[in-house]
């Protein structure tokens, strides 16, 4: 018996990884059917990084027990890495919150009480800070990892119910400089195409990203792309020689914060050598100037003239040389489809809107963009920052449907759709991150709530915003699955949350794609859907505050079950009244079509037919896009309808080089920056407490250059200091051929206080964006020690 | 036990070898390969984590490029964590989680 069920689990594994590659075994599923029946298969997304794979959660008894992909999707084709794999084994973890948790002031216990209890101090400390302190005295602080239906109930509230715009997420950390970039370039959010062109593309740029650890299925197709055409070129540019590297053909070291020269001295040689698409430049383009004006290829080439390769390659550090930015430009404006890929590597940085701008620069010039094979694509690091957070209306200064705060009418509209008083949403748009975790400082936040994120960990310069979280002039609260390092600090009410698959959502991936991950099984005893959270807590704060417009807001969800009615009734007022007419237009893609994909529907979807097709692969062209057809302003094949160009045209900038904040000095000599590692998700919460990928990656470690190195006596293993004006860690070495001479790298996923990196970055940000520089700061770096054993470290 | 299918990635020319390669490696089962160098193949252990270590070794072999999973059962291991027996002892932090529990 034993024995024919492991050969039954090796025929199964063998039949799903032959039907990827479309191999025919001698043997055959339905004949192995049968022993199959007593697991069951439930679809939905992994939920640990943007790519947005498509995977099937196998549950027996009750409990999962096993993980597969799911071949047909278009995002992953079967393929899944190993911590999604592994994602579902915190599901049924002994240390998962079960019970909601108090305690008056930080520096007492929490107490176990009951659900009733924790909802009503909840509204109460909310109710009591509205009503003594003002509407912007409260703030949400929500995630990337938040479903759609989360995100969106929120700040509703929020914004209908408390009357407050200090609506904000994690997102800000990562995504707000490719937003920035998106609508400054072409007018409107999120990329063109999507991943379908990799199969299509003849050249591959990838800057500031390490895809092969922070995206691995992505970079799977990006390689099989490159071994099944070896002519394919992989251009790769970071200051870092990563995983990622080991493909390319070209790699560009530079030194950090002077990628802006390269990307400027690329479009140097495309001017120079006339390598830009002439009438597409005439069709579509306009110049702009650093300061918005209106300008012209010429003026544009005289912006250039300073960016000669020779001149980039002595800005950049001496390792690249001028032919290779001659080589490297002439290949991404000549090949028959260029793709870039970028993330935080561009993102996080004070000019994270100018570098993001500079690349869709090389793109629009050319013209590689809108056909097959080309696209400018910003990998999008958490799975639904895109979805929830950026459409669904996350971050202060927008609405849903990308819908700007700032503008009455798109306000007017909104609360036409919630059937709340006109004027309801204030005006202003509330605090961004960096400021609201500021005015938790100055004590201007009386009362604020943190879903499914950690910044104790995760904000940059981290000891100074901790000072105020910890302090109990904010009250807390959290929702979480795990306690963190942010429970432990700044919880004053920590509330036990349902896990992927336990509940169901929606999240959009990268390439502008919901897909919808339904409840599988029920969370432990005692865990409550955000969802439903959200609904009870809302009633509550009516009550105190005797408000009926808050009462309005919940009433479409009252009386709903929470586990699928409730999010669905969520999902269908935002989908289709708030998207409606919108560029993310999701009407097309409901509950019933959704549920119907293997994967999921690229927006715009303005019909259910239409969504059932998969959507649209291309935005922008007309045949391709409905809105394309819809809002054609002429003939042309394609039409910028996006809501931020009112001329409708993409539009080139200058955007000079500029230094990072910090560059190194005689105090702090070397560069440092930060990223992740293969194994780990983010603050280690989840991660962490699988034992696997604990044990393949049980503490950070700094990474330092051989030749550095050898200057400071430093050997593998050696504890090493590393301080900033800000902090301090101490860390072991790894002593590689990785970082460029004059910089370090740090892992941040790890809690230990020793070894958490955001004590020492630094908190600058991006004026555009308001995201800030975790990618660069400067740092001193000495031995302390010889190998020291180390203990993982969860919280 | 543990069990899970692979697609490993090797050049086209070298894949007879990989796949020998391969078949040698303790709990490694090759079902077949195809002209674009994917092998399919079983590994099975006693645990996840000793079926990491078999992919780190399959990683290891020479001509291979790339070991993608599509498919993993542990039901064994999953009774285990959810009973609790599995949670790992090594964290000294949840001593610091338990003390900002009050004890009933
Ligand atoms: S690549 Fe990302 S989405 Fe895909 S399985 Fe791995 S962690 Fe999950």
């Amino acid at each position: 018996m034993v024995q024919s069920r492991r050969e039954f689990l090796k025929r199964t594994a063998a039949l799903s990884a032959a039907s990827y590659v479309g191999m025919t075994l001698p043997f055959r599923e339905e004949g192995l059917a049968r022993a199959a029946d007593d697991t069951v298969w439930h679809r939905g997304s992994c939920r640990l990084c943007g790519v947005g794979c498509r995977v099937e959660l196998g549950v027996k008894d009750s409990k999962p027990v096993a993980l597969r992909g799911v071949p047909k999707s278009r995002t992953n084709y079967g393929y899944v890495c190993m911590k999604g794999m592994l994602f579902w084994k915190v599901m049924n973890h002994a240390e998962r919150l079960t019970t909601p948790l108090y305690r008056a002031q930080k520096s007492d216990k929490f107490k176990a009480i009951s659900w009733d209890e924790a909802l009503d101090i909840a509204a109460g400390k909310f109710a009591s800070a509205v009503k003594e302190h003002g509407n912007d005295s409260v703030a949400y602080y929500g995630s990337g990892q938040a479903l759609t239906e989360e995100t969106y109930f929120f700040q509703k509230i929020f914004r209908g119910g408390l009357q407050t715009n200090n609506v904000e997420g994690n997102p800000r950390l990562c995504m707000a400089s490719a937003v920035g970039g998106y609508l400054t370039s072409f007018g409107a959010d999120e990329p063109i195409g999507g991943y379908a062109d990799i199969e299509k593309a003849d050249c591959m740029f990838i800057i500031g990203s390490n895809m092969a650890e922070a995206h691995p299925v992505i970079f799977r197709r990006v390689m099989r792309r490159k071994l099944d055409n070896p002519e394919v070129t992989i251009i790769n540019a970071d200051p870092r020689i990563s995983l990622t590297s080991r493909i390319a053909d070209i790699h560009l070291q530079f030194k950090p914060g002077t990628d802006l020269a390269l990307l400027n001295a690329m479009a140097h040689v495309i001017v120079k050598e006339k390598l830009y698409d002439k009438k597409f430049i005439d069709d579509y383009t306009t110049f702009k100037t650093g300061k918005g004006d209106l300008a012209d290829l010429a003026q544009y080439e005289i912006f250039l003239a300073d960016y000669t390769p020779e001149q980039a390659a002595k800005t950049m550090g001496g390792k690249v040389t001028a032919d290779q930015i001659r080589e490297v430009a002439r290949r991404f404006a000549t090949s028959k489809g260029t793709m870039s890929f970028w993330t935080m590597g561009l993102n996080q940085r004070k000019q994270g809107v100018w570098a993001n701008n500079l690349v869709h620069n090389l793109h629009i010039l050319t013209g590689q963009l809108l056909k097959e094979g080309a696209d400018s694509l910003s990998l999008t690091g958490q799975p639904n920052a895109c979805g929830g957070v950026r459409e669904g209306g996350g971050l202060c200064h927008i609405l849903p449907g990308h819908r700007l705060v700032a503008k009455e009418p798109l306000r007017n509209q909104v609360e036409e759709a919630w059937g709340i008083p006109k004027g309801r949403i204030p005006p202003k748009p509330g605090y961004h991150t960096m400021a609201m975790f500021t005015a938790v400082n100055e004590k201007k936040i009386k009362a604020m709530w943190i879903n499914c994120t950690s910044p104790v960990q995760s904000l940059p310069n981290c000891n100074l915003y901790n000072e105020g979280m910890a302090r109990d002039d904010t009250f807390i609260v959290c929702t979480d699955i795990f306690p963190t390092l942010t429970t432990e600090l700044a919880a004053n009410l920590v509330l036990p949350t349902a896990f992927h698959f336990e509940k169901t959502g929606v999240y959009g991936c990268t390439e502008r794609r919901s897909q919808l991950t339904r409840k599988a099984i029920d969370p432990p005893k005692g865990a409550k859907p955000e969802v439903w959270i959200i609904r009870e807590w809302g009633r509550k704060l009516a009550e105190k505050l005797n408000d009926p417009v808050i009462t309005q807001c919940i009433k479409p969800f009252e009386g709903l079950e929470e586990g699928y009615e409730l999010p669905k009734a969520i999902w269908d007022e935002y989908s289709q009244k708030l998207t409606k007419g919108r560029d993310n237009d999701l009407r097309g893609a409901t509950y019933e079509v959704l549920e119907q994909m293997y994967d999921g529907v690229q927006w715009p979807a303005p019909t259910e037919e239409y969504a059932l097709t998969g959507g649209t692969v291309k935005k922008f062209v007309r045949g391709m896009d409905p809105m394309a057809d819809s809002h054609a302003k002429d003939d042309r094949p394609y039409q910028f309808y996006g809501p931020a160009h009112p001329d409708q045209k993409l539009w080139i900038w200058m955007r000079p080089q500029a230094d990072p904040e910090e560059i190194p000095d005689a105090e702090y000599p070397f560069y440092l920056s930060t990223g992740r590692i293969i194994d780990h998700w983010h603050t280690m919460s989840m991660t962490g407490r699988v034992k696997e990928l604990l044990r393949a990656n049980p503490y950070a470690y700094i990474e330092v250059n051989p030749v550095d190195a050898g200057r400071m006596g430093i050997k593998p293993g050696d504890m090493v200091e590393v301080t900033s004006r800000r902090g301090t860690n101490v860390l072991p070495a790894k002593v590689y051929e990785g970082p460029i001479e004059g910089m370090v790298f740090v892992y941040w996923h790890d809690q230990h206080p020793d070894r958490m990196i955001n004590k020492v970055t630094k908190d600058a940000y991006d004026p555009g964006s308001k995201e800030p520089e975790f990618k660069i700061c400067a740092c001193k770096v000495q031995k302390v020690s010889g190998p020291k054993a180390l203990k993982p470290y969860i919280v | 036990m543990v069990v899970g299918g692979f697609v490993v990635q090797c050049l086209p020319d070298e894949r007879n070898k990989a796949a020998q390669a391969l078949s040698a490696l303790q709990g490694v089962e090759v079902y077949g390969d195809d002209e674009q160098g994917n092998v399919v193949v079983v590994a099975e252990a006693d645990s996840s984590g000793e079926l990491g270590e078999v992919v780190k070794r399959m990683e290891k072999v020479d001509s291979v490029l790339n070991v993608g999973m599509t498919y993993m059962n542990m039901e064994d291991e999953a009774e285990q964590i959810a009973s609790g027996e599995s949670t790992p002892k090594v964290f000294d932090g949840r001593k610091r989680k338990r003390d900002s529990l009050e004890t009933p």
